[in-house]
Formats: structure tokens, C-alpha cells, sequence
């Protein structure tokens, strides 16, 4: 293993340009160290270069990408590498971990194709067997269940969780020194999220490697981080280690990017939603898949949930509670089973197609996805005056007087003429609100609104949107899978698990003392930015463990 | 037990599809205006005994729905039927299917060749020059007419150069076949190219392939196995669909070449009114068709494993 002093991986003056005549310069010469044994961590928001920066070390940026500078690994120029080279190289002294743990696996061969591949990559006298037995050694040390059956099986039959597994498993099939992990916990829940961290942490600090983690999640990065740098549009901004740079930020935007990170306990207390009226009421929900054919699958297993008039009401838990679902079947979007669901007092489940049409004008919602949820050949106003002129029958200088109020509330006038992809995310985020909230609707159901963005630009939308929301009063079913958005914008929370309810109650009450087990543990592993709190808790976790 | 309910319910969509299909194509050929006796009969008056006779013979005063029972009936015992003049239909079919046959199998396999090949050059180049003239190739040699395309090549290969016979099957496979089968490859080739061409770009970025590189594993597997694993999929349903729609024999070029198909066979019949004819040869075409998309299917479930255990 490299010592300390002559770092596995030294960057110097690191420049990546796209295209040609004139070729876009998007990394600006950073420098960057990664020792055996360290863990450090890239952050930034998108588009901040920070994953051209990783990829340019294993050059796998794609064609008509320019590369100067200098990148020095385990002491060879990386720049200077033949494709034989290059190809000795990756896997076997770096290795990589992508984002999305289930695309980056090949969907048409088994598990076991996969990591025995990655094995025989580096070491192709082993014979099939040995291969095969390595493989599951690999697997076994990523702690996946039952790893002889997974290597039978096909990524699409595996979890995001344990997809992800076997990504690593595959990155440490050639025992590399150097991991880079870009992302490598975005795509999964919080809880799922600890258990890979803390495997990452474990194979980088505890067994020499050095690991390089690329993020946008500052919580993450309290978590595992030895040392951070902190990249904006290209440059290198800020550097340190993590504790220096969370309790004593020397640059402005660093601040802003700390600042912007939502905390469970920041806003205070609240006062309690009082209304015995009710803008929306769920009681004994389910929702059943499939049947015939397939095996039925119950989304959503008997759930009350109920919104005031005016009453934020944070919907959450982690993929599969069910959440996108309640909110599906209430817009008529997802089938009911049993149960009942009320708008308004009116009842949506026995009404005609005709009554339930009217009902559904009384909701807004806005999508997790704002790139997709807008028609891009519609420019702004058009896409806000669609409701107005459609449903309401509005025309003329009233739609242009109405489009120009609602783009004001989400502070967006003087865009009107934009078209989507002239938006940026959180751009069209905002368009996405003031289409939602056109029909003056008495119910908004906002479905994971900023989980797409950058948190900064979460910060800006989530404004917009408690804003909006004051202004008009209307309640709001709003569905997140993060405590903290939850605790900085809702009055009361539901929490799903499975189905089913766990716990629900004022949003003070149930993300500061939780009553059921669950929420304790969903609080416990979704990381908060304060490297001193992840410590503690990594090592109660451990110990837990143990 | 799950597949066997799959299959019972293909099965039945199969049979409600096979009758729907029949049952317009009889109707609609007992529509159309004329009157096969007298065709039969061409300028010359027919006595009225004959025409009585004939009527009579084949049930020609019964309603279209008795009509087309009968024909049900017979196909359950194997019989398609006889001809206006008083041929049986089968051995005439049996006749015509190995000629379409041997033209489709020779055609697609011509497809698939080139359709491959161009499609995998220009994804591997694309955006460079040989990409863009492979492009303007296919889609100018496809946009042309197919009869044209079929006069064009009787005059160069076979009067001009002298390759292979204008007309015909008496030189026998492959010669008779090459030129017919060319036409109807060329005419289809820009389909092939270009379905293989995007979804191996497609394939190209996608993180998978970028996963492959980082293993280290070499530029020839990562193409050869992880990508083209997957175009494969979308690729194989165009060909096999492909298959069935050649074997349905194509009309305007057996007419043109003269080769005595399922397709001139049943152009022949659509002009004389057999309904009989056209009748058991467009079941043939549906039993094919339905056979196809089966196939189709089966293709898929081994493809893809999403599909086969999903």
C-alpha cells in the first residue's frame, strides 16, 4: 500500500473540454490528492464537474472529450496509457461505482456472468470454477444474502440495495487500491444508504484503499469523508478535511451549500393545525396490483390519512411504503380496492366518472420530475394557461392577466415565453407549481418535488412553494422519502412502512420522538450534515452490530 | 401452471383471431361486384342448366354465412375446397409454397446479412462519413419503387450482363432466386440498417457498457457481448416478423419475375373471383402470421430475461 506521502492518486491542473471549434472547457484545473487508506470526498451540484473530474481518472469520459494536465496513479501517468494499458488499469489498480446500481448492470446476463467477468478481467488463468468461487467470495464480502442463489439471478431480480452490492463486489474483484464511487448511494433509501457507507467506509479506512467519493449529499459526506473539496462550476472552490469544513467554511459558496442542506430541528415549533374540516380523507385504503396472471402485489394495505384545509401534511417512508401510491389513487390515477377516499367532503370512490372529473379540478399536483412532467413544446405561459383556458373556459387578456399572477408567485415573470429545456430544473419545478395551483385547487398532492434537484436549488423551490402555499391555503398531501424537507416544510407527517401506517402526528412530535421503532431507525440512518453526529453514530451503530 | 394458462389463453386469442380474420376476408370476396360464373365462362353464353349446375355445385344461392360454415367444415377434415374448375385447391397450394419458400427464406437471409453488417458499421461510425453514405444508400435505394427496382435489375443482370435468367425458375436455386430475392432485400435493407444502427447507439451509452470498461474488460467482448446481447432483442422481432411478412409471398415481385408463388397465385385468384382460392390461401397467410408473432414471443422470452422471469 502507498504511504501518506506519495498519495495513491495526485491530479494536477486538471482541464476537460467537450466538443471542438470552439471546445467548451466544463473542469478548469483542479488538483487533487487520494491517499491508501483515506476516504475523500468530491461534492457539488451538478453540472459542477465534479463526475467528468472522476471519470477523466479511468478515462471513461465519452468520445470527443479533450483531458490535459496531469493524473498520476500509483505512480503512472494515466494521460499517457495505450488502450492495453488503460485496460490493465481499470478494475485492477481503480475501479469504479456507478450511481445507478441497476443500469449499470448488463439486464440480459446473471449476476454471476457479471462478477465472474470482472474477476477473469485480471486474472485470466483462474479456470471456471475458481472464477466462480471467487465470485461468490466477493459477493459473500459485500454481505449480499444468499449469494449462490443471487449469482443465478438477474439484476431485474434483485433490489436497488443489492444491485449496488454486487457493483462493489465487482470494483473489488481485482483488489483495487483506489475505489471511485460516484453517487453511490443517490439511488437508494436511507436505510439501504448506511449499510452500503458503511461498507464503503469499512473497505477504504479499515483496508488500506483509497476511496473517492463523488456526492451532492453533504449528510453523506459527514458520514464517511476524511477530507473534502468542494467543486463549483468547473473549479476547485473550497478544501479541507471534513471536520474544518463543516465548522468553519472559508468560502461563501460553500456556506450557501451547507446552509441550503435541510435539518431536522432547525425550523422551531409550529403551531398545530386545528380545522375539523377536512380537504381531504383517506380511511381503510388499499390498493391492490396485478390479480390473474400475476401475483397480486398490496401497494397500500388499510391507510387513514386525512389533510385540513391549509394543513401540510408530509407523507414518508422508502420506496415501496406505498406513498406515491395514496397519492395516485386519490387523482383516480392508481386502482382501489377498498376504502374510501373524500375531496372536500365528497367522495370520490362511488362517484361517476362525470362527478369524479369535477373532483379531480379541486387538485393540483406536481411530479417528481419536472423535465418530464411539462409538455416541451408548450412555453411557460402556455403551460400555466392550459388549465385556465380548458377547464375554466378563460380567454383573451384574463388568461394573460391570471398566467402573469401565478408566474409571479413562483417568481418566474419575465419567463413566459421560455420553453422547458430554456428552464433549469428548479425552473421548471416552479412552472410545474404554478400550473398545480392554476385552478385555485383546495387539495395540491406534490409527489417527491425536489428530490430531482440540487439542494440549493431544493431550497429555492421548497420557498417558492411554502410561499404559494400560504397565500392560498390550500392543503397539501406532500410525498417525500427525506425527513428533513418534511420537517422544514409540513405541519404533520404520516409515516409508511409496507403499506401501512406506523406513525402519525404533529411533525415536532414524530421526527423529534418518534414512538415507533421504525421512524427511530429511518431517523438514525438518514445522515445529517455534522460529521461529530455521524461519528457517534456510526459508532453506536457498530457497536449495535457487534 | 402459469404458463400453461398463458398458453391456453393465446391459444384462444389465436382462434377468435383466426375466425374474426377469415370470416371478413370470405364475406368480403362474396362482395365484390361480378360474377365468377360468367368470368369463368369468359364471352361465351352459358346455358342456364350449366349455370344451374354450377349455383348449385357451389352453393352460390346460399347466404355468405352457410357459405363460409361449409368452408369451416371442410378445413377441420383437410379440405380446401375445389377450384371454379372443379380442381382441388391443396395440391395446387403445395405446389406454389416451395417457390415462395425458397424466395422469402433467400431474401431475409440477404436482409439479415447486409441488414447486420450496415447497421453495426455505421453504429460503430457514427456521425463519420461512411455512416452518412451507408444512410443516403439504404434510404435512397429503398425509397425507390420495388418494381422499379425489379425492371432495373432484369435489365442490367439479366439482359445487359447476362447473370442470372430475366424470368422464371427453370435455372433453379440459387440462380433464379438471386435476382428476385435482391430486390426485395434492397427494398427492406434501410429498415434493418437503421433499427440495428440506433438501438446499438442506444446500447453504446448505456451505463452497463461503461461499467463493462471499468472491469477492464476489452473492447472487442464489451461490443461483441454486452452490446450486441442487447440489440439483439429489438432486431430479432424485426426479422422474425420480417420472416413472416416474406412468406406470405409478395405479389408485385413473383408477377414481375414470374414465379409461380403463393403470391401470383393468389393475384390470380382476387382477379377471377375464386373465392374459394382466395379463401384457403388467405388462412394460410393468417396461420403464418399468427405462427410469427408467436414465434415472436417465444424469441422474446429467451431474449430477455426481464420478459422470461419477469
Amino acid at each position: 500500500m502507498t504511504d501518506a506521502s506519495t498519495p495513491l492518486l495526485t491530479i494536477r491542473d486538471l482541464r476537460v473540454t467537450f466538443g471542438s471549434r470552439p471546445a467548451h472547457e466544463v473542469v478548469h484545473g483542479i488538483d487533487l490528492d487520494v491517499a491508501g487508506g483515506e476516504v475523500v470526498a468530491l461534492v457539488g451540484e451538478s453540472g459542477s464537474g465534479k463526475s467528468v473530474s472522476a471519470m477523466s481518472i479511468l478515462r471513461l469520459l465519452p468520445e470527443g472529450a479533450g483531458v490535459t494536465g496531469s493524473i498520476r496513479l500509483d505512480g503512472k501517468d494515466v494521460l499517457a496509457m495505450s488502450q492495453r494499458e488503460l485496460r490493465s488499469m481499470r478494475g485492477n489498480t481503480a475501479a469504479l461505482i456507478s450511481q445507478d446500481p441497476i443500469a449499470s448492470l448488463n439486464p440480459v446476463f446473471t449476476i454471476g456472468f457479471q462478477v465472474v467477468e470482472a474477476v477473469r478481467a485480471h486474472s485470466s488463468r483462474l479456470s471456471a470454477k475458481e472464477a466462480r468461487r471467487r465470485a461468490i467470495e466477493l459477493l459473500t464480502l459485500v454481505e449480499i444474502p444468499e449469494p449462490e442463489l443471487r449469482m443465478k439471478q438477474y439484476p431485474h431480480e434483485l433490489s436497488g440495495g443489492q444491485c449496488q452490492r454486487v457493483g462493489i463486489a465487482m470494483a473489488l474483484a481485482a483488489d483495487p487500491q483506489l475505489l471511485i464511487a460516484d453517487e453511490p448511494t443517490t439511488a437508494l433509501d436511507v436505510t439501504i444508504q448506511a449499510e452500503i457507507l458503511d461498507v464503503l467506509s469499512r473497505l477504504g479506512r479499515e483496508q488500506g484503499r483509497g476511496v473517492l467519493l463523488i456526492t451532492h449529499d453533504m449528510g453523506v459526506v459527514a458520514d464517511i469523508a476524511d477530507r473534502v473539496l468542494v467543486m463549483h462550476q468547473g473549479a476547485l472552490v473550497e478544501h479541507g478535511t471534513t471536520q474544518s469544513i463543516f465548522d468553519s467554511p472559508q468560502r461563501d459558496y460553500t456556506r450557501a451549500l451547507l446552509d441550503a442542506v435541510p435539518r431536522i430541528g432547525r425550523r422551531g415549533p409550529s403551531p398545530a393545525p386545528v380545522s375539523a374540516d377536512r380537504a381531504l380523507e383517506i380511511s381503510g385504503l388499499v390498493v391492490e396490483y396485478g390479480g390473474r396472471l400475476k401475483r397480486t402485489v398490496r401497494a397500500v394495505d388499510g391507510v387513514d390519512v386525512h389533510v385540513r384545509p391549509g394543513e401540510m401534511r408530509g407523507l414518508v417512508g422508502e420506496s415501496g411504503s406505498g406513498k406515491s401510491t395514496i397519492g395516485r389513487a386519490v387523482i383516480g390515477a392508481a386502482p382501489i380496492t377498498a376504502g374510501h377516499v373524500a375531496v372536500n367532503g365528497r367522495e370520490v370512490t362511488s362517484a361517476t366518472p362525470r362527478q369524479r372529473r369535477h373532483a379531480r379540478q379541486a387538485i393540483g399536483v406536481v411530479f417528481q420530475n419536472p423535465s418530464t412532467s411539462l409538455n416541451p413544446r408548450y412555453t411557460v405561459a402556455q403551460t400555466v394557461a392550459e388549465p385556465l383556458t380548458q377547464v375554466e373556459g378563460l380567454r383573451g387578456a384574463a388568461v394573460k392577466a391570471r398566467v402573469q399572477e401565478l408566474l409571479e408567485a413562483v417568481r418566474l415573470d419575465g419567463h413566459a415565453d421560455h420553453y422547458g429545456h430554456e428552464l433549469s430544473g428548479g425552473q421548471k419545478q416552479r412552472v410545474a407549481i404554478a400550473r398545480a395551483v392554476a385552478l385555485r385547487p383546495t387539495l395540491l398532492i406534490a409527489d417527491e418535488p425536489t428530490s430531482a434537484l440540487d439542494v440549493s436549488v431544493q431550497a429555492q423551490v421548497l420557498d417558492v412553494f411554502r410561499d404559494v402555499q400560504r397565500e392560498m391555503g390550500f392543503g397539501c398531501l406532500f410525498i417525500s422519502h427525506d425527513l428533513a424537507v418534511i420537517d422544514e416544510l409540513c405541519d404533520t407527517v404520516t409515516v409508511l412502512h409496507r403499506g401501512r401506517v406506523i406513525e402519525e402526528g404533529h411533525r415536532e412530535q414524530v421526527l423529534t420522538h418518534p414512538s415507533a421503532e421504525y421512524t427511530r431507525r429511518l431517523l438514525a440512518a438518514a445522515p445529517v450534515p455534522d460529521p461529530s453526529v455521524q461519528a457517534q453514530r456510526r459508532a453506536q451503530r457498530l457497536a449495535g452490530a457487534a | 401452471m402459469k404458463i400453461a394458462l398463458a398458453v391456453a389463453q393465446r391459444l384462444a386469442g389465436f382462434a377468435l383471431v383466426f375466425l374474426g380474420v377469415t370470416f371478413v376476408i370470405y364475406w368480403s370476396v362474396f362482395s365484390l361486384p361480378g360474377d365468377p360464373i360468367q368470368a369463368l365462362a369468359g364471352d361465351r353464353q352459358l346455358p342456364d342448366s350449366v349455370v344451374a349446375a354450377l349455383t348449385e355445385a357451389y352453393m352460390l344461392d346460399e347466404p355468405v354465412g352457410v357459405q363460409y360454415l361449409h368452408f369451416l367444415s371442410g378445413l377441420v377434415h383437410g379440405d380446401l375446397g375445389v377450384d371454379l374448375s372443379g380442381r382441388a385447391i391443396a395440391p395446387q397450394l403445395a405446389s406454389r409454397w416451395p417457390v415462395t419458400i425458397t424466395l422469402a427464406l433467400t431474401a431475409w437471409t440477404i436482409q439479415v446479412v447486409l441488414g447486420l453488417s450496415i447497421g453495426i458499421v455505421s453504429a460503430l461510425r457514427h456521425g463519420k462519413t461512411i455512416d452518412r453514405v451507408l444512410l443516403v444508400t439504404t434510404i435512397g435505394a429503398s425509397c425507390i419503387p420495388v418494381f422499379v427496382l425489379a425492371i432495373m435489375g432484369q435489365l442490367l443482370f439479366g439482359v445487359r450482363l447476362g447473370w442470372f435468367p430475366v424470368a422464371g425458375t427453370s435455372a433453379g436455386w440459387p440462380l433464379s432466386y438471386i435476382l428476385p430475392s435482391l430486390v426485395i432485400a434492397v427494398f427492406g435493407l434501410a429498415s434493418v440498417s437503421r433499427l440495428v444502427r440506433s438501438s446499438i447507439i442506444e446500447n453504446l451509452g448505456a451505463e452497463y457498457v461503461r461499467t463493462a470498461r471499468a472491469k477492464g474488460v476489452g473492447e472487442r467482448r464489451v461490443i461483441g457481448l454486452h452490446v450486441m446481447r442487447n440489440s439483439l432483442i429489438p432486431t430479432a422481432t424485426y426479422l422474425a416478423t420480417d420472416l413472416g411478412f416474406l412468406l406470405g409471398g409478395t405479389v408485385v415481385i413473383e408477377g414481375i419475375f414470374n414465379l409461380p408463388g403463393v403470391g401470383n397465385l393468389l393475384f390470380q385468384a382476387i382477379r377471377t373471383h375464386e373465392a374459394a382460392m382466395v379463401a384457403a390461401i388467405s388462412t394460410a397467410l393468417i396461420v403464418i402470421f399468427l405462427v410469427t408473432t408467436l414465434l415472436v414471443d417465444v424469441l422474446h422470452t429467451l431474449l430477455d430475461p426481464r420478459i422470461r422471469r419477469g
